[in-house]
């Protein structure tokens, strides 16, 4: 038999994964920039706030909630009615403030999701930075 | 450009120094954290932690140090902290009936199946007396130094080794045994056939 210290020191090295090491690099970019990407969050969150507001002024003014209420009354599936119903969508809903409030939305969703993932394995970094006892 | 200088430069927050230790240590701190966790997705996550701490800790690198034994340090406490966590949920660290990712061997030195016994038996093994085994005869670290990796005097290092030594010579030697009855078996059987 060989001797043991030769058979442990002849264990094979396991293939280095693919992807490994650019997801290190990505973890650490991302790190770099937590605290500019706070701020944009913030703004982000800031933009979602203003246009939210902007978007439900503008539906409040323009009597959309009224118009929706009578609109539905007469519901029936066909061809006309999903056509009237986009007619009044453009009518009463500004699709500008939408379209401005959705993608704000989105990105604040994205941003808050990056950020917290830092977050959350700086907590996990806080709680095993302790020292190991070997019992 | 030597490891002391680009402890100097990581610890000024310069990417380049990090990428540098990065490429040099990822495929050996990998290969360490296979050897203590035995499985790829875990040991693929301690290599990652283990390198997002040396960049969030760099300030507390000493440049006279270099950062090889600082990444082993840190790759043992992440994975002893691990196994804590699996025992806490009675999960153990390795699981008997699980196959081994072990690579195809090429040298013809080894044989697979002397290579699967030896990493079958290293992963019986308690943690500590694993990971003393690795460091030392794997890793070709000095008992000082895996002293200071596991925070424990020189000498329980080596009992640690006597200690790892002595039961997988006898989880080798059950192996052998297992197999030797194995083949009797088999060969029995034939007999019987004709």
């Amino acid at each position: 038999m060989d001797k043991i210290e030769q058979r442990i020191k002849n264990i094979n090295d396991i293939e280095f994964p693919d992807g490994l090491h650019g997801r290190i690099v990505r973890s650490i970019a991302m790190r770099r920039y937590r605290w500019q990407l706070l701020a944009v969050l913030s703004v982000v969150i800031f933009n979602v706030g203003i246009s939210g507001l902007r978007l439900h002024a503008s539906i409040s003014e323009s009597g959309a909630i009224q118009a929706f209420g009578s609109f539905f009354v007469n519901f029936d599936m066909n061809y006309n009615f999903v056509s009237d119903f986009w007619g009044l969508v453009a009518d009463y809903i500004p699709l500008h403030s939408l379209s401005i409030f959705l993608v704000n939305f989105a990105l604040a969703g994205y941003i808050a999701k990056l950020y917290f993932d830092i977050v959350k394995y700086d907590g996990y970094v806080e709680r095993s930075s302790k020292v190991i006892q070997f019992d | 450009m030597d490891e002391r200088e680009l402890v100097i430069k990581l610890k000024a927050g310069d990417f380049e120094a990090f990428e540098e230790l990065l490429l040099k240590y990822e495929k050996p701190i990998f290969n360490y954290a296979y050897r203590l966790t035995f499985k790829k997705a875990d040991a693929e996550d301690l290599t990652q932690e283990t390198f997002l701490r040396l960049y969030d800790k760099r300030k507390t690198l000493d440049p006279d140090k270099g950062a090889k034994n600082w990444l082993y340090t840190v790759a043992t406490n992440i994975a002893f902290d691990l196994f804590r966590k699996r025992k806490r949920a009675n999960e153990l660290p390795i699981d008997d009936n699980e196959e081994f990712e072990t690579i195809a061997v090429s040298s013809p030195y080894h044989n697979i199946e002397r290579v699967k016994d030896i990493e079958s038996a290293l992963g019986k093994l308690k943690p500590k007396h694993r990971n003393a085994l690795v460091l030392f005869y794997k890793e070709d670290f000095t008992y000082e130094e895996i002293g200071v990796f596991l925070e424990i005097p020189v000498n329980t290092v080596k009992t640690y080794i006597r200690r790892g030594k002595e039961a997988l010579k006898e989880l080798l030697l059950d192996y052998d045994t297992e197999k030797t009855n194995g083949q009797n078996r088999t060969k029995d059987k034939k007999h019987k056939r004709h």
